[in-house]
């Protein structure tokens, strides 16, 4: 069920309608039922698989909190892992693995034809998964209690409005809300319809009307020269910010308007002034995830300069294959790990020349973006080779003559979408007030409301595809 | 709660407000506007009242030279060719439409495998939306694009989505004017599209839609019905090399074989039987012929237009 569908709506039309007409002590109960119906929408068979996996994280962490002994604590931490992140290599991973072993055996001349599995890969398995992972994680830490109501641990794991897309929680920020009495709150109500419209528009006018233009180029890029694939590269940079935040926005928006509040995913990541800074600004769930389950265990910046770098590196290489199995995606996390590590050393034995202020803020903008937007080459490539020619093209073929439009009417609308974001993100970024959810006038807020309704009908992609982050 | 519902209310009737001054003012700007890319081309194309009607995809927009064919038939002849609209759906609703308003005295088809295999794309479809409230046809034809669609009709904006552009472009001057729905591409193809030719977009799975056929087989029958004669016609294509020539021509007879299970007359202009359309200064790209090429391609069909009708009519 897509957010950006009428089965969405009609979906949480009912679900929150009814969520807010039954008693409190239903309400939970309701929740998990609509939770369990809107993952088995999709493919009711791996609902099991996220029953298995909780069922045996419930009774880990439970276990955990009651065991002392450090050998018999990590023995369970591990059951939990492999029982998570086993699902996670089989659906995700296997494959890749096998298909990367065998063309390495094939090229040094072994015989090697790995039985493959070709199974399909269950949604938002990459999402629940660091969910649970972190939970008996920060049971194992003695962080956070061993959840006893094994509905309200369910719960967090399925709630649906993170459940496909993130973003990814962590039971000390929801679960603590499940127990808390929700009422019907105008003002968050108001909020988080808001955030979903905003959502909306930026997933069917910019996202998808970006795609087909960038789709046109991408899934033929060898026929296109460097001005073309820049231009799709560029309008991809967009098309995923928008598509991924318009997921995290209608989540949260739902989530807020049943009284519940989801961890913030981004915020402006162009406006980045660095790599680290983009960081912090994009997919901050899994960031942050990487952050406090990755980074700190590996030691964090507590053993020297060289070795925090190397955690670092290590981070974001993980990151890239926790995106997706594909080499792409691996040398994508290099890619980020590598220029973070460059600006780690660069800031540490360069003395700063230009002063701090406005000027040197946005000139760091302007140099951070384009290694950003070239990175989502690899990305949005179909293949290594693809990723190597659109590189090579971008570099030495920018053939204004041989440029490739498409369709004029897919370019101005897409530019047009770039416009109306650019400039509220602008307007935040700068620190005006947020033009639809903080209490404008009146006015001001119902023009924004028809203006984004109607520009939805007018401009809008209805028959647009997937959210990207789906595949994860 | 009641404070929401009244603010709820009263922005629902803000909405169908503008979305009532809105959709009428589009449809307006739809009904004026020279625009082919997304104007009013049914309604051009029933006030032309053609005797012969091309029908299909940007391919047959492109390729079919309308005014040069009418002048040597001697004939009416609208290009209904839409880019995108490979289908057969479209090719129902297109006639079924043509003729409620008038009565052609042939039906070109501009075919290939797409025509009834291959995953049919029925985004395309949106073409009928503006035409879904007067036509029957084009409403039951626009309404196989989602499940939905009928909940979205409800607006009067969305019958003409991201139409905008287009139909204010004329205005502006950016636009070339189509002739008789023609319309013309300038400039050759690039050295790296020839060298690729079309084989690296061929969709592999060719396997009959039952959708497309079955459509296929209503737009045949009911044109039959009417008396408006039905010939199918695969423009050229541009493929480098003999061994993708030679798979084209298979493909061709794949062609010919499902048309003449429906006994309809087809002419395949492949580059392998027709080595006159070879020469990559006749295309854009490796889909679609130049002005020059539709030229040349639109007067080797003449001839056996003309030869078919003379057999026809006696």
């Amino acid at each position: 069920m897509r957010f950006n569908s009428f089965d969405y709506f009609f979906f949480f039309v009912i679900v929150v309608g009814l969520f807010f007409a039954i008693p409190q002590r239903f309400r939970r109960p309701w929740l998990l039922a609509a939770s369990l119906l809107f993952y088995m929408y999709w493919s009711p068979v791996f609902i099991l698989l996220i029953l298995y996996s909780t069922t045996i994280d419930y009774f880990v962490a439970k276990r955990l909190e009651r065991t002392e002994g450090t050998r018999a604590r990590r023995g369970l931490l591990a059951l939990s892992y492999v029982t998570n992140f086993g699902a996670l290599f089989l659906f995700k991973y296997y494959d890749f693995f096998m298909a990367s072993w065998a063309g390495v055996a094939h090229a040094i001349g072994l015989p090697a034809q790995p039985p493959l599995l070709h199974l399909i890969l269950p949604v938002g398995i990459s999402f629940y998964t660091f969910e649970a992972i972190s939970y008996t994680t920060d049971v194992y830490r003695r962080s956070y209690p061993a959840e006893r109501n094994y509905p309200r641990l369910l719960l967090f794991i399925v709630f649906f409005p993170k459940l496909i897309a993130g973003p990814i929680e962590r039971a000390w920020h929801l679960i603590p809300q499940f127990e808390r009495e929700t009422r019907f709150d105008y003002a968050r109500v108001r909020e988080g319809l808001a955030k979903i419209l905003w959502g909306l528009f930026k997933k069917i006018v910019i996202a998808d009307r970006l795609a087909l233009y960038v789709d046109a180029v991408y899934n033929h890029a060898g026929r296109h020269v460097g001005s073309t694939l820049l231009l799709a590269t560029l309008f991809f940079a967009f098309q995923i910010y928008c598509d991924f935040s318009a997921y995290s926005d209608i989540a949260i928006g739902t989530s807020q308007v049943m009284g519940f509040d989801l961890l913030r995913n981004f915020r402006r990541p162009y406006f980045a002034t660095s790599i680290a800074d983009f960081w912090g600004r994009w997919h901050i769930s899994l960031s942050t995830w990487f952050r406090d389950y990755v980074y700190i265990p590996l030691g964090g910046n507590r053993h020297g300069f060289w070795k925090t770098n190397q955690n670092i590196f290590t981070v974001f290489l993980v990151s890239g294959i926790w995106h997706g199995a594909n080499w792409t995606f691996v040398l994508w996390g290099i890619w980020h790990g590598a220029f973070l590590l460059l600006q780690n050393v660069w800031n540490r034995f360069v003395p700063t020349v230009v002063p701090p202020g406005p000027a040197k803020r946005w000139l760091q903008v302007l140099g951070t973006f384009p290694i950003v937007c070239l990175s989502w080459v690899l990305f949005r490539a179909n293949s290594l080779q693809d990723a190597g020619h659109i590189y090579r093209q971008i570099f030495t073929h920018l053939d204004p003559a041989a440029f490739y439009a498409g369709s004029l009417k897919h370019l101005a609308y897409g530019c047009f979408g770039i416009a109306v974001l650019f400039s509220v993100e602008l307007w935040n970024e700068t620190g005006g007030y947020r033009l639809l959810w903080r209490p404008a006038a009146k006015p001001v807020r119902w023009l924004a409301y028809a203006g984004l309704a109607v520009l939805i009908v007018m401009v809008g992609v209805f028959d647009g595809g997937q959210f990207i982050y789906f595949q994860f | 709660m009641r404070r929401f519902l009244a603010s709820l209310l009263a922005l629902g009737a803000l909405l169908f407000v503008l979305d009532r001054a809105i959709g009428s003012g589009m449809a307006a700007l739809f009904r004026s506007s020279a625009s082919e890319e997304d104007g009013d081309t049914f309604g051009r194309a029933f006030r032309a009242q053609p005797g012969i009607v091309i029908c299909g995809s940007s391919r047959a927009m492109h390729h079919y030279v309308a005014d040069s064919l009418g002048a040597a038939l001697g004939i009416r002849v609208y290009n209904l060719g839409r880019d995108g609209s490979w289908g057969a759906l479209y090719e129902y609703g297109a006639a079924s439409m043509v003729l409620r308003h008038g009565k052609p005295r042939l039906w070109i088809m501009e075919a290939d495998r797409d025509l009834y295999s291959g995953k049919e794309r029925l985004d395309y479809l949106s073409c009928f939306l503006p035409y879904a409230e007067d036509e029957p046809a084009a409403a039951e034809v626009a309404i196989l694009r989602s499940r939905w669609e009928r909940i979205r009709m409800l607006s009067r904006i969305y019958p003409y989505n991201a139409m905008l552009v287009s139909l204010l472009a004329p205005r502006l001057g950016k636009i070339v004017h189509p002739r008789d729905g023609y319309l013309e591409l300038t400039g050759v193809m690039s050295a790296d599209t020839s060298a690729a030719g079309v084989a690296p977009s061929t969709p592999p799975d060719f396997s009959v839609d039952s959708l497309k056929i079955k459509y296929l087989r209503r737009t045949v029958a009911l044109l039959k019905e009417r008396g408006v004669r039905v010939v199918a016609v695969r423009s050229p294509t541009f493929l480098a090399g003999e061994a993708v020539r030679a798979q084209d021509r298979r493909k061709g007879e794949d062609v010919a074989r499902v048309l003449g299970d429906l006994t309809v007359k087809y002419f395949d202009f492949n580059v392998l039987d027709h080595p006159e359309f070879a020469a990559e200064s006749l295309y854009f790209d490796a889909e679609h012929l130049n002005g020059t090429g539709a030229l040349r391609f639109t007067r080797a069909l003449e001839d056996s237009i003309q030869f078919y009708l003379a057999q026809t009519t006696r």
